[in-house]
């Protein structure tokens, strides 16, 4: 009976672990770690090579690898040139509707050059708020673009962009 | 009649077939997961259906909404959009002819259908069908309202279906002090892509399914009902990738 039963753990044992494993699709690595950066890179770095790979990604059209800079539930606000009147705002919520926008209003424009500028990095804790100067062709607006980036995971993952934020000169 | 050396060794047979029961017990939990196909009875993916469409949040490269759709009715180019039908549900439509030739101009669709529904319960929806072979008839939306002067905002919605899966679109929420009036016009819109095959080929034709209605509570709500009214058209979803 004893050696009755060793056989017979011993094939279910086999059978259960042999099987294969559910299948499972690993996720795109997100933010700076989809970008070649080194372990040694301070946050700072690693911030800054976010923001300047989206603006390399945007004129490059490389929308997967652009939509991979962004966290889950991220969003991009227009503050239409009015900061203090949040009423007028326009909002592209999730990752779908900034693709969206991306495809249907960023790349039909073809930007040649969109980089960020004057980069001021206020990082508190794991969450980085960042001023930048809009960039893109001739537009230039200083401050008028603000990103906040998480850390998750050791990866600097874009959160939000508000942009037009510099009030409109009257 | 047990003696005393007997006992112990019952209580391990006892033991060794508990152990022998539960693992066989947990044999099908294991492979149920890999035989759950065969078992329901899934269709493939590849299966000739001319009522199945790929539906996707945009028409330019595929995103990771993707999804295989069936459809009661025909949502592609070789039929007539008009053959949709008119009363599914509690939904009545009827008719109403695009008189803005601009429109027609501008998109130069190969199809195209306009259609205001009505439930029971008062509430209507504005069906919107365009269909053509190149980007041109395919402006999207929100471009539109902005372009007239609207606020919105926009975001993405999945709409379970009633065999299963959940269909993506993308929704906005538009409002607009008309001249004259006092309080804010509001549109909450739904939309998506439909490709009669998985090449998605601009020459194979595809289909904008767009939906338009005032809001009725939140955002979600009107939503609720936007799902209310697709459902009746499409009844199972199969996510394609991502």
């Amino acid at each position: 009976m004893q050696r009755c039963f060793a056989v017979v753990l011993l094939y279910l044992w086999l059978t259960v672990s042999c099987s294969s494993a559910p299948e499972q699709k690993t996720l795109p690595p997100i933010g700076s770690c989809s970008l070649a950066t080194e372990s040694t890179t301070s946050d700072q770095e690693a911030i800054g090579r976010v923001l300047t790979a989206e603006g390399e990604l945007v004129v490059e059209q490389k929308i997967d690898a652009l939509m991979n800079l962004w966290r889950a539930g991220a969003t991009i606000t227009d503050a239409k040139n009015t900061p203090d009147k949040p009423d007028d705002d326009q909002t592209w919520l999730d990752k779908d509707a900034i693709r969206h926008r991306y495809v249907r209003i960023v790349f039909p424009g073809a930007p040649t050059q969109a980089d960020p500028k004057d980069l001021q990095i206020d990082i508190s804790d794991e969450r980085a708020i960042v001023t930048a100067t809009t960039n893109i062709g001739t537009e230039i607006s200083p401050g008028g673009d603000r990103w906040v980036l998480v850390k998750q995971n050791g990866c600097w993952e874009i959160e939000s962009l508000t942009y037009n934020l510099e009030a409109q000169q009257r | 009649m047990l003696t005393e050396s007997s006992q112990p060794q019952r209580r391990s047979r006892v033991r060794q077939v508990a152990v022998l029961a539960l693992l066989l017990v947990a044999v099908p939990f294991v492979y149920l997961p890999q035989i759950e196909l065969p078992l329901w009875g899934q269709v493939s993916v590849d299966q000739p259906n001319d009522l199945v469409y790929i539906a996707d949040l945009d028409f330019w490269q595929r995103s990771n909404r993707e999804t295989r759709v069936d459809a009661v009715a025909h949502f592609d180019l070789a039929h007539d959009l008009n053959n949709v039908p008119l009363t599914i549900g509690d939904w009545s439509g009827v008719d109403v002819p695009e008189t803005n030739q601009e429109v027609m101009i501008l998109l130069e669709p190969e199809q195209y259908l306009q259609r205001l529904y009505q439930n029971s319960a008062g509430q209507y929806i504005w069906l919107s069908m365009i269909g053509g072979r190149s980007s041109q008839p395919f402006h999207a939306p929100d471009i539109c309202y902005d372009a007239d002067g609207w606020q919105y905002n926009l975001g993405s919605q999945s709409m379970g279906l009633a065999d299963g899966g959940e269909l993506y679109g993308l929704w906005l929420e538009a409002k607009k002090r008309q001249p004259g009036e006092q309080i804010d016009t509001e549109h909450i819109v739904f939309y998506f892509y439909l490709f009669p095959n998985p090449e998605r080929r601009l020459s194979d034709g595809i289909v904008l399914f767009k939906l338009t209605s005032p809001r009725y509570g939140s955002v979600q709500e009107t939503l609720a009902i936007h799902r209310d009214f697709i459902q009746h058209f499409f009844t199972r979803a199969e996510k394609r990738n991502g």
